[in-house]
């Protein structure tokens, strides 16, 4: 007599492969979140690892060739550190071959929200060491250059949005400028790390920490750094 | 019923079978280690190999390159640093891949002594010195002048040796007095016979030329000088020219020579304060005229029974030897400069001292250092003083060639053999090797600083020295005189002068309120400016070019390099500005001005 599949080894070879292709579903589901969240992770990690690669790279120079008092500034979650940030259009701080360091200018006067430089070019290399967007450290406070300043070795006005406004006399020397924004962590008025949604340095004797949080989507990553201030 | 199934394809092995299998497998193991090892050694290479090649570009210049070229830059000084005493020094190493920079502050010039080591020592000796100025010194003393030797004749009238190498041919005149050769004066400055003594040098240029060189030696004494005739003739002072200069200016023409009492006289006049030790110099021919009015009870303190212990009109008291004795009960030394005779030896005996005597016994012991020590490549050379002379235990001078101004020509140098070292360390620069030296007593010597060597010696060039690319500028030295030297050496031009500053070209110097500027190559003068004060202190600014010039009532006047005014600044004090030292700050020019105080210790 011919034997045929019957009912019963059908319905259990159903439920097993019912069993089978849930736990195939089960892991997918699992991998898949899995995936979403190291992605999500990933990107918060990126932001925080790309604000504090750059943020190293500018406190290894900080103060360079540049009057040793006046070296950050922090003014609630923004962030100023002394150097010239190296660009298309500006080598970095470097040595002058007729004047000692250390290099600064001096504030001629300031009125009205512009203080106006005795140069604008402190290290003699032909490039202007002030520009739109970049801070500014002098003995009064930090400030930063206004969006409409003209770039320019000839233009010494430079207009500046300060809590208090440097006076005639005071040594000025360019500061990369740190702030946080609604969308990110800006640098000289530049986007730098989107994820980045809270960022408070402190200065608590001679060292400064930085704390950092990135967020995506629902998932929050923190970083502190602290480095001394010599 | 179960049926055994045979293979149709039997293996090979038996029991020995699983020996080969087991060999293959280990040589599989084998392999397989051995592939791991060299994976590990071809990874390692890869990575030594790479981080070579960081290292390799970062401070190896590539092949066939040249070698890293360092270039030194020197800059001005740093800002709030002193301009004078310090720079900046700008190392540049460049490869062709790679430029790196290191930036120091290194030393420009080190920072001047303000005290002078005369006025280190509390406690110092103090000298009186007696000079028989009766017609007797001027009677023959029984030599001859030297032939080949030069001697001055001074506007006084008193002759004293000069050097024993001559460069005139018989006699040159100029405002000081006359000089002349030793062979000339044997002829035509015979100093009359005394007795059987008929040579033609006095007893007065035979016994001042040794008191003259040894009084130019008694550094760190107080010194006074006196004469049988006049009396006080300079009070106590550290400073040996005044003393010279009133040596110069006597002569021997006194009628008298009460030489006791003027020794009487003498041991009132030390101070009570601030005296190591108690020495009087009496310089005589030993013949007393009208001599011995003194106290009954010291006519014969020696007890020596001497009958002419008394007071004489003409010649003949001998109350000399008794106020030796007296001096010498009060600790006070009496010392004999004249003709070797029986009778001056003891006085200088009962005195407690030394005919002829040597600066070693009246110079201060003890070793003293007036200049910072100099560091060059390793060597730390210090300039000791040892009794009052510059006398450092590592410096030779078995091949100095030594040299003094011409009197005829004081821009041209003679050959002196017969001088040495003298004075203390008064101020020195340095260059890589070598040292620049002045003394106290208006020498200045280099010394060749590899070798330890004295180099070369030169009398009559003194004061405060400084460097100027290949110039040595001196001065003033004891005749107010600032020079500017060569090498060679050779002196390029004189100059009088109070104070004086140099730039890389020229030479400002200050003469009572009047600042001039010369071209420091030929001494031309290139500018002049009146200030209507004392000028008390010259500096030039090498970092800005300026010269400030501080006056002895307080004021600071600016000059740019070409002696023009800029501004003038009243510092609020009457006292005199004695050190300007400029700096920058807030890149503007500032400079501190030192005044000292008026008030002094009581022993100076």
């Amino acid at each position: 007599m011919e034997k045929g599949v019957g009912l019963v080894e059908l319905l259990v070879g159903l439920a097993c492969s019912s069993i089978l292709f849930l736990a195939l579903y089960q892991f997918y589901q699992v991998s898949a979140v899995t995936h979403q969240e190291m992605r999500e992770a990933w990107y918060c990690m990126q932001s925080l690892r790309q604000a504090s690669i750059q943020l190293n790279a500018d406190l290894v120079q900080c103060g360079l060739l540049l009057p040793q008092d006046l070296k950050i500034a922090v003014q609630g979650s923004e962030l100023f550190i002394a150097g010239v940030p190296v660009t298309s259009e500006n080598p970095g701080i470097s040595i002058s071959l007729t004047n000692p360091a250390p290099y600064y200018a001096l504030i001629n006067s300031s009125v009205q929200g512009v203080a106006i430089l005795d140069t604008v070019d402190i290290d003699n290399d032909s490039h202007a060491d002030f520009w739109a967007g970049l801070g500014i450290l002098s003995e009064s406070g930090p400030c930063v250059v206004d969006h409409n300043y003209s770039r320019g070795l000839a233009n010494k006005s430079i207009p500046l949005t300060c809590a208090i406004m440097p006076v005639q006399g005071n040594r000025a020397v360019p500061a990369i400028h740190y702030e946080l924004k609604g969308d990110g962590l800006y640098r000289n008025n530049q986007l730098l790390a989107e994820a980045v949604v809270l960022f408070h340095p402190t200065i608590s004797g001679n060292d400064l920490t930085l704390h950092m949080r990135s967020r995506y989507h629902g998932t929050e990553k923190e970083l502190s750094l602290s480095t001394p201030i010599q | 019923m179960e049926q055994k199934r045979n293979s149709l394809y039997p293996p090979l092995s038996n029991d020995q079978g699983f020996i080969l299998a087991f060999v293959l497998m280990l040589l599989t193991v084998i392999l397989g280690l051995t592939m791991a090892s060299a994976s590990i050694t071809i990874y390692h290479m890869k990575s030594s190999n790479a981080f070579y090649r960081i290292i390799k570009d970062q401070l190896f210049a590539p092949q066939g390159a040249t070698m890293p070229s360092t270039t030194n830059k020197l800059l001005g000084a740093p800002e709030g640093w002193d301009h004078i005493c310090f720079s900046t020094r700008l190392t540049e190493c460049s490869t062709s891949a790679m430029q790196s920079y290191s930036w120091r502050v290194a030393l420009r010039e080190q920072f001047p002594d303000c005290t002078q080591g005369t006025t280190r020592i509390a406690q110092r000796p103090h000298i009186i010195i007696i000079i028989d100025d009766s017609v007797t010194m001027a009677t023959s003393s029984g030599q001859d002048f030297l032939d080949d030797a030069l001697f001055a004749k001074w506007t006084a009238g008193g002759i004293s040796h000069i050097c024993d190498i001559c460069e005139i041919e018989d006699t040159y005149t100029n405002a000081d007095g006359t000089y002349f050769k030793g062979r000339w004066g044997n002829s035509y400055q015979r100093a009359p016979a005394l007795g059987s003594l008929t040579g033609a040098m006095s007893a007065w240029t035979k016994a001042l030329s040794y008191a003259r060189s040894l009084f130019e030696s008694l550094g760190l004494c107080e010194v006074s000088l006196m004469s049988t005739s006049q009396g006080v003739i300079h009070p106590f002072t550290i400073d040996l020219q005044k003393i010279l200069e009133g040596v110069d200016g006597m002569y021997p023409a006194s009628g008298s020579a009460p030489l006791s009492e003027a020794l009487y006289n003498a041991t009132t006049l030390f101070p009570s304060q601030c005296v190591s030790s108690k020495h009087i110099i009496l310089v005589t021919a030993g013949v007393p005229i009208k001599d011995g009015h003194l106290p009954s009870w010291l006519k014969d303190f020696d007890n020596d029974g001497n009958a002419k212990d008394t007071a004489c009109e003409g010649e003949g008291s001998h109350c000399l030897d008794d106020v030796s004795s007296y001096a010498r009960s009060l600790g006070i030394n009496v010392h004999i400069i004249g003709p070797d005779t029986a009778y001056l030896r003891s006085v200088a005996i009962k005195g407690g001292g030394q005919y002829m005597p040597e600066r070693e016994i009246l110079v201060p012991e003890q070793m003293l250092v007036t200049q910072p020590m100099v560091v060059r490549n390793d060597q730390e050379l210090i300039l000791k003083n040892f009794r009052a002379r510059l006398d450092p235990p590592w410096l030779k001078t078995d091949k100095c060639q030594f040299y003094r101004p011409s009197v005829i020509s004081p821009l041209s140098l003679v050959s002196c053999p017969n001088l040495s070292l003298n004075g203390l360390t008064h101020d020195l620069a340095t260059t890589q090797t070598d040292l620049y030296c002045t003394t106290s007593s208006d020498q200045l010597l280099k010394v060749t600083m590899p070798e330890h060597s004295l180099t070369w010696l030169m009398t009559g060039i003194g004061g405060e020295v400084c460097l100027r690319g290949e110039r040595v500028i001196t001065g003033p030295n004891r005749l107010g005189i600032i020079s500017c030297i060569g090498q060679g050496p050779q002196i390029l031009w004189q100059h009088k002068g109070t104070c004086v500053d140099a730039s890389d070209s020229m030479a400002y110097i200050s003469n009572g309120p009047t600042m001039h500027a010369y071209n420091l190559e030929n001494g031309t003068a290139l500018a002049q400016f009146e200030v209507n004060h004392t000028i008390h202190v010259v500096r030039y600014d090498p970092c800005t070019g300026g010269v400030f010039a501080g006056t002895s009532d307080g004021l600071v006047y600016l000059f740019n390099n070409r002696l023009e005014l800029v501004g003038i600044i009243n510092t609020t004090t009457d006292n005199a500005i004695m050190e300007i030292r400029p700096f920058s700050r807030r890149k503007s020019r500032s400079a501190t001005a030192c005044c000292r105080a008026a008030t002094r210790s009581p022993c100076g």
